[in-house]
């Protein structure tokens, strides 16, 4: 009860109940002592003659041989449960707790993929602010990678009238791959994009989460937002930053029933804690869609300390009968 | 018979004295309150040291809007800053350059877990508080401008307390002199604890902006700007000078876990036709070549 308090994890609701995992003691020490038991069991014995003889003077229900013994056993009874609550038993068991979003940072070392897509069409290089659409996407996107967790995977595909993978692997070094990128070229095929990361995530064994980085300006290729639906079916979930103006891309991210955010001049101030938000709710889709947004922990149960103890008072009183 | 009576009484001081023991194994042992000896003085520090590192983690945390209690860090961080203080004005530690040296430490590390303490309660009272935040710039961005104005009505007294206990725990930051730290971590959990806090204050200040907004602009002019920037449309409002007054205060690089909500707001600026700070004009565009928005990637 006190570890599950340690561990901060009061507030979080279990969903499923394991099985008992172990049984354990936590003075297990205590058992050193029990060699008193048999001393005063001895003792007791040593004094039986002389307890019978004052029954049979004050006391002639004692005469009852199955009472003398029971009240003989309680007394052994009692000085075992004690030694026994003295060490404290208990069992331990594993639950599996449902995580908030808020405390997405549990789910730090459960491994996502991130197949992150981004348009380097001309249109990604005009002016956002004093620098340009893609430069302020690249700079959101190397904080995003910069925030994921060591076990994920980052899987980089730049996008025009052609869909590109770049990089598969370590977060940390997609960034090289993603500052080579320039905007110069032709057409922007959302809707290909988005099919093309449907077909990785879905192969994928681990969960997926698909990033769409955008100015939204659709001009080639398949439909976007019936790539979306599929994704939406297929249960992949969608984050899409829209760069400069959401275009197509509110409609691509409500077909997904996914999140848009707005990367605009403003919202760049604070690319920091927007990457961070933006990688915290990418994280937990992809978790939550895979049903994986759960921490197993262990519980200390101290009942059987409880019942030993109340059985302790209970041979106690019991023992009472014959009198100290 | 005397010997009949004895038997008795040693089973049942024995059984005494099982229970005895078996509740003491239960309880917990109070911290003595007297003056540590000089050779604890290390482990003390390392607490201290601990204990800040553990109530920066907690104030991260607390922006979560659930923290676990921390009452029991709180006051052991105070029964340990009582125990440094104690320590470093006992004279024995001025007899020497080293023991004044430990002195000047103590009194360094008690600054510590004071301000341990005093992070706590940051963290306590920011983690009642971020659900009402959270709500305040959910209706605001909804442009549910009525149940935005009324959350900042109730959030503004926390608001108050916050800053106050803001201000406390940078005090108390303040009181450490970080050279009389023993090791190089030591001054890096101290510095990250500043850091922290300040970053808090500046938090604090921008949403203390949008609840200033939130009171001073009239809410049909805030809805307008709002439900323009969301439909990409312009408006010229009579009394819209105000709210740029108020939108062009916002900074959303200080807004930290806000910072997004912050430039979102700030956004409709663009509904105003006015510029950011960068100097841009509202439209995303500039006016330098190749600068224009592009009708396609042809």
């Amino acid at each position: 009860m006190g570890r599950e308090a340690a561990l901060g994890l009061d507030s979080l609701q279990a969903t499923t109940n394991g099985a008992v995992e172990m049984l354990g003691w936590e003075h297990p020490e205590i058992f050193l002592l029990s060699p008193l038991i048999v001393l005063a069991l001895i003792l007791y014995r040593r004094s039986k003659k002389n307890v019978e003889a004052l029954e049979k003077l004050f006391v002639p229900v004692l005469r009852r041989k199955y009472l003398r013994i029971s009240l003989t056993l309680f007394k052994l009874l009692f000085l075992a449960s004690v030694l026994v609550a003295a060490a404290g038993p208990y069992y331990t068991y594993q639950v599996e707790e449902h995580v908030p979003v808020e405390d997405a940072h549990l789910l730090k070392g459960k491994p996502v993929i991130h197949v992150i897509l981004i348009d380097v069409s001309k249109s990604m290089s005009y002016q956002l602010g004093l620098t340009s659409r893609l430069d302020a996407a690249k700079k959101l996107l190397e904080t995003y990678l910069y925030k994921l967790g060591e076990k994920d995977v980052v899987h980089l595909v730049a996008f025009y009238g052609e869909v590109r993978p770049l990089y598969t692997g370590k977060p940390v070094d997609a960034v090289a791959a993603l500052n080579k990128l320039r905007a110069d070229k032709k057409y922007t095929a959302i809707g290909d994009a988005l099919a093309y990361a449907c077909s990785y995530a879905r192969a994928s064994r681990l969960p997926a989460v698909i990033l769409l980085v955008s100015d939204g300006k659709n001009n080639y290729g398949g439909d976007p937002v019936q790539a979306a639906e599929v994704l939406r079916e297929a249960n992949i979930p969608l984050a899409v930053v829209a760069v400069g103006d959401d275009g197509v891309l509110g409609r691509v991210a409500e077909a997904a029933g996914g999140k848009v955010y707005l990367l605009n001049e403003f919202t760049s101030e604070a690319v920091l804690d927007f990457a961070s938000q933006v990688a915290r709710d990418a994280r937990y889709s992809a978790l939550s869609a895979r049903g994986e947004a759960v921490i197993s922990k262990t519980v200390y149960d101290y009942s059987p300390a409880v019942v030993a103890a109340v059985l302790a008072v209970v041979f106690f009183v019991a023992s009472m009968v014959e009198g100290v | 018979m005397k010997r009949l009576a004895t038997r008795p009484v040693i089973f049942t001081v024995f059984a005494i004295l099982l229970i005895i023991l078996f509740a003491l194994t239960y309880v917990q042992w109070q911290p003595s309150t007297s003056s540590p000896e000089i050779e604890e003085l290390p482990e003390l520090f390392v607490k201290a040291a601990y204990g800040l590192n553990y109530s920066t983690k907690l104030l991260e945390i607390s922006l979560t809007g659930s923290i676990p209690d921390p009452s029991e860090h709180y006051s052991s961080m105070l029964s340990l800053s009582a125990k440094l203080r104690n320590l470093s004005e006992e004279g024995i530690l001025t007899y020497s350059r080293l023991g004044r040296e430990l002195r000047d430490s103590a009194r360094a590390y008690s600054a510590i877990a004071l301000a341990a303490s005093k992070l706590d309660t940051l963290s306590m009272e920011i983690a009642n508080t971020v659900p009402l935040i959270d709500a305040m710039f959910h209706n605001l961005i909804q442009c549910n401008i009525s149940a935005a104005a009324s959350t900042a009505e109730k959030l503004e007294p926390k608001l108050r307390t916050l800053k106050q206990a803001t201000d406390a725990a940078l005090k108390a930051l303040a009181g450490v002199d970080a050279d009389k730290l023993l090791s190089d971590q030591h001054r890096a959990i101290y510095s990250e604890a500043a850091e922290e806090a300040a970053k808090i204050g500046h938090m604090l200040v921008e949403i203390s902006k949008i609840v200033n907004m939130l009171r001073n602009v009239d809410a049909d002019t805030l809805r307008a700007a709002c439900i323009a920037h969301k439909m990409g449309n312009t408006i010229s409002l009579t009394n819209c000078k105000m709210l740029s007054q108020h939108l062009l205060a916002i900074n959303p690089s200080k807004g930290c876990k806000y910072g997004y909500e912050l430039g979102l707001i700030k956004s409709w600026l663009k509904a105003l036709g006015q510029q950011s700070q960068n100097g841009q004009t509202s439209s995303g565009t500039g006016g330098g070549a190749g600068a224009g928005q592009p009708s396609s990637d042809d």
